[in-house]
């Protein structure tokens, strides 16, 4: 189930908040773990049990390691719990991937079963990975409950997308947060913007690939209007999830940490990746660039680091060869920027940095995007003008005008310049009206999500 | 304080919404929107652990929402007002009509279509008077709007006359302007066919002569074209008027239906107005193949329509000049049985209406 559904709007999130604020508070951590379990099941209704195996593994694992901590048996726990975590992922992520490219490289004629992937795996196993190293650590306390634990893993504002919660973020919340109307209001204006966001932001511009890849009339600016589109199209589309399980985490009394902070404002890729998807660059840092040394290395080592973490990077977002690529180029860059480039980006105008910046996110996502090498050669080159193509169709022009307000806005939006502009005073004024637009909103989303179900009958013509 | 209303205003929203649709009745069809809505999934062990039960709950969901109409309509409203975009779900509105984004058709359909006629022509009709006419799409009369994609009619038109070699083609562009489309529809209307019916009796050499006061005017209402559910309603419904009397109420229209079952009908179906399609009030919709009999015309002509949608609501029409009028629908019938079906007499004259 996904946060901008009929059926997660208007049937599920409306049970859950009645169910929820009517158990008494000792009973509300099972509420919303049978609700999340349930949010789960939706969509993937077999695979929960791995989910529930991984959750009882880990528990065992938490409670071994404080038992034996300080002893080489928490170690052999710790490396135990870790490694059954990247099993899972390793053969219901990675396997399929695997699997095709050694019956490529060795010619074998192999016949694999395809393995789906689960819903969420990539988040909930790092999350997970974060409570044993964190017990490890001791910067958390083993769970003794282990409903609490499965609340923690399967909690469904963050379940599928993210943002990734450490352990030690909500430790505390788990078994003693607060209701407050505050934290709800709050919680309400973060679930709506993130709605607004993906359905009538999100979702109308990555139409725009669509439209760029299957064109009548290919041309160099529709190649860019592709890219362009699909580069805010993810901004909006991840960024409003984070909104959506930032919000509903605030209705159930958890204080997620943000995921996104404008990255398209950054003005090197050193800062666009600490604004972009921040939960992810938190775990890699804590979690396996600080542990592999960091940067208090040697030089050799410390870009080792950082191209271990960027290929990892890369894996961890798909079990493709592009993403693969995608990892590296940025793993690439980032090295570069440690090397000079951050040196010289310091000495000319912002506005290069950001072009710099800009530039390299649109292409990196041109290969993010594509199904193979040779979609994201075709759209590269299709952009370069280096295929046989005009720079101008009638097509082209038609969607870029036809869509100009949207990705006008987007482009506003993808930036603070709004919040910058308004004065404290204005918010204010504005924020009397919240309720009003909170169910304006409401049904603009509604009414953008229904109409995607409109499915004509056309009387047949010759 | 304003954080409580947001609260109330958030909840009750939620479960407002949720209390009506779990108590407002199911609708089974969209009438705007022309199609069935759906069901209530089946709920069984296998649904529910493959999946498909919770797929089809969303899109159960989703069709049957309480205030669909008016929210989709509030989509349409944002789409075009806020956003400024010149089409939604690529149904767009100038002049107070709703077209069809249409840009991509290829020459080669045009080819292919020719080379149909063509062949139809050696297998059934040599010897015989052919006619082809070209029914303008609605989207030609926009076609220098510059805001909007338009296919290049000129060389659609010019590829199908070059291939139909052995028909006299008759102009109808001249005959017709949008004003005499539906605004909701892509169909012309058959009240405002005066003009066409001059030049097919012009070039046809008819012996009667159309005249519209020679029929009653009769009227239904609401008609939801074929584009009003793609703008969500920012277009109004549209009327039907129809022109029947006496030759037309006496008229049969036999059905060949797939299995070689013969039907009867009347030439307008009113039942079938109030069905998905209120257009299939002319003959009763898409069928391979009708022959329309009318008794008070004891001249013996024949008329053959290889046809497509537009042709249901002209054929009434001329039954004032033959005895049988014959519609045949290539789409939906193999070249090889329609021999089985038609006679091609000397008395046939053959009639192609294509659309462009």
């Amino acid at each position: 189930m996904v946060f901008s559904s009929i059926t997660f709007i208007y049937y599920f999130l409306p049970l859950v908040l009645v169910g929820y604020f009517l158990t008494p508070d000792r009973l509300k951590n099972v509420t919303l773990l049978m609700a999340s379990l349930v949010f789960y099941f939706v969509g993937e209704p077999v695979y929960i049990i791995l989910l529930l195996g991984s959750v009882a593994l880990n528990y065992i694992a938490g409670l071994g390691i404080e038992k034996h901590r300080g002893s080489l048996r928490a170690k052999q726990i710790l490396a135990s719990a870790i490694a059954f975590d990247i099993l899972m992922l390793a053969i219901f992520k990675y396997f399929n991937f695997f699997a095709e490219n050694m019956t490529a490289a060795l010619s074998l004629d192999i016949r694999w079963v395809k393995i789906a992937l689960p819903i969420g795996i990539s988040f909930y196993t790092f999350q997970i990975m974060s409570y044993v190293i964190d017990v490890f650590r001791g910067e958390a306390k083993a769970q003794k409950n282990i409903a609490n634990l499965a609340l923690y893993v399967s909690l469904f504002p963050q379940l599928i997308a993210g943002p990734i919660v450490r352990y030690k973020t909500i430790e505390e919340e788990l078994s003693n947060r607060v209701h407050s109307t505050e934290n709800f209001a709050y919680g309400v204006r973060r679930f709506v913007i993130g709605l607004l966001k993906k359905v009538i932001i999100a979702n109308p511009l990555g139409a725009l690939w669509g439209l760029a890849k299957f064109a009548e009339q290919p041309s160099v600016l529709f190649y860019w209007l592709g890219a362009v589109g699909f580069m805010l199209q993810i901004y909006f589309d991840f960024s409003a999830y984070s909104d959506m399980g930032i919000g509903l985490g605030r209705m159930f009394g958890f204080h997620f940490l943000e995921n996104f902070n404008y990255p398209y404002i950054a003005r090197s890729i050193t800062e666009f990746w600490q604004r972009w998807h921040m939960s992810l660059g938190r775990w890699f840092r804590d979690y396996l660039y600080i542990p592999l040394g960091g940067n208090r290395t040697s030089k050799l080592k410390w870009y080792r680091n950082i191209g271990i973490v960027w290929l990892a990077t890369g894996i961890w977002h798909g079990a493709a060869w592009n993403f693969i690529l995608w990892g590296a180029m940025f793993g690439i860059i980032l090295i570069l920027e440690k090397l000079f480039l951050l040196q010289m980006l310091k000495k000319v105008p912002g506005w290069i940095g950001h072009l710099y910046t800009l530039i390299v996110v649109l292409f990196g996502f041109v290969l993010f995007n594509s199904s193979s090498f040779t979609e994201a050669a075709d759209v590269i080159q299709g952009m370069l003008g280096l295929l046989e193509i005009p720079l101008v169709s009638d097509e082209s022009i038609y969607h870029l005008m036809s869509n100009k307000v949207l990705l006008i806005i987007a482009i506003v939006f993808s930036t603070p310049i709004v919040n910058f502009k308004l004065r404290h005073s204005a918010i204010d004024k504005l924020s009397r009206f919240e309720p009003v637009a909170i169910v304006l909103i409401l049904a603009a989303v509604t009414g953008f999500l229904i109409d995607s179900s409109f499915n004509p009958f056309l009387y047949f013509r010759f | 304080m304003n954080k409580k209303w947001t609260t109330l205003a958030f909840a009750s929203t939620l479960i407002l919404v949720m209390l009506l649709n779990f108590i407002t009745s199911d609708i089974a069809i969209s009438m705007t929107e022309r199609r069935k809505l759906k069901t209530f999934p089946e709920l069984t062990t296998e649904t529910l652990i493959s999946g498909d039960f919770f797929e089809d709950f969303e899109k159960y969901a989703m069709d049957q929402m309480v205030y669909r109409n008016p929210l989709r309509n509030l989509k349409a409203l944002i789409e075009y007002g806020v956003f400024q975009k010149y089409d939604n779900n690529s149904y767009f509105i100038t002049g107070g009509h709703a077209f069809k984004m249409d840009y991509d058709k290829k020459l080669q359909e045009y080819k292919n279509a020719a080379a149909q006629i063509e062949k139809v022509y050696d297998r059934y009709l040599t010897g015989l008077k052919v006619y082809h006419a070209i029914i303008p799409d609605k989207n030609y009369f926009i076609r220098n709007d510059n805001k909007y994609l338009f296919n290049d009619y000129d060389a659609m038109i010019d590829t199908l006359n070059a291939g139909i070699i052995h028909s006299t083609y008759i102009d109808l562009f001249g005959a017709l302007t949008l004003d005499d489309y539906y605004r909701s529809d892509l169909h012309w209307k058959q009240d405002h066919l005066g003009g066409v019916m001059q030049a097919l009796e012009s070039a046809m050499g008819f012996e009667t002569s159309f005249d519209a006061s020679r029929y009653t005017h009769e009227t239904l209402s609401p008609f939801y074209g074929a584009y009003h559910g793609g703008l969500s309603g920012l277009v109004g419904a549209d009327s039907i008027t129809y022109l029947t009397n006496d030759w037309v109420k006496g008229a049969i229209a036999l059905h060949y239906t797939e299995n070689g079952e013969i039907t009867a009908k009347d030439v307008y179906d009113i039942d079938a107005f109030g069905g998905i399609d209120g257009y299939d009030l002319f003959l009763s919709g898409p069928t391979p193949i009708v022959e329309i009999q009318n008794p008070a015309n004891t001249s013996g002509k024949s008329l053959v329509i290889f046809r497509d949608s537009f042709a249901s609501s002209i054929a009434p029409l001329l039954l004032e000049e033959y005895s049988t009028v014959t519609l045949v629908d290539l789409r939906y019938v193999s070249m090889d049985l329609i021999g089985e079906y038609v006679d091609f007499d000397c008395t046939v004259t053959a009639l192609f209406i294509t659309t462009a």
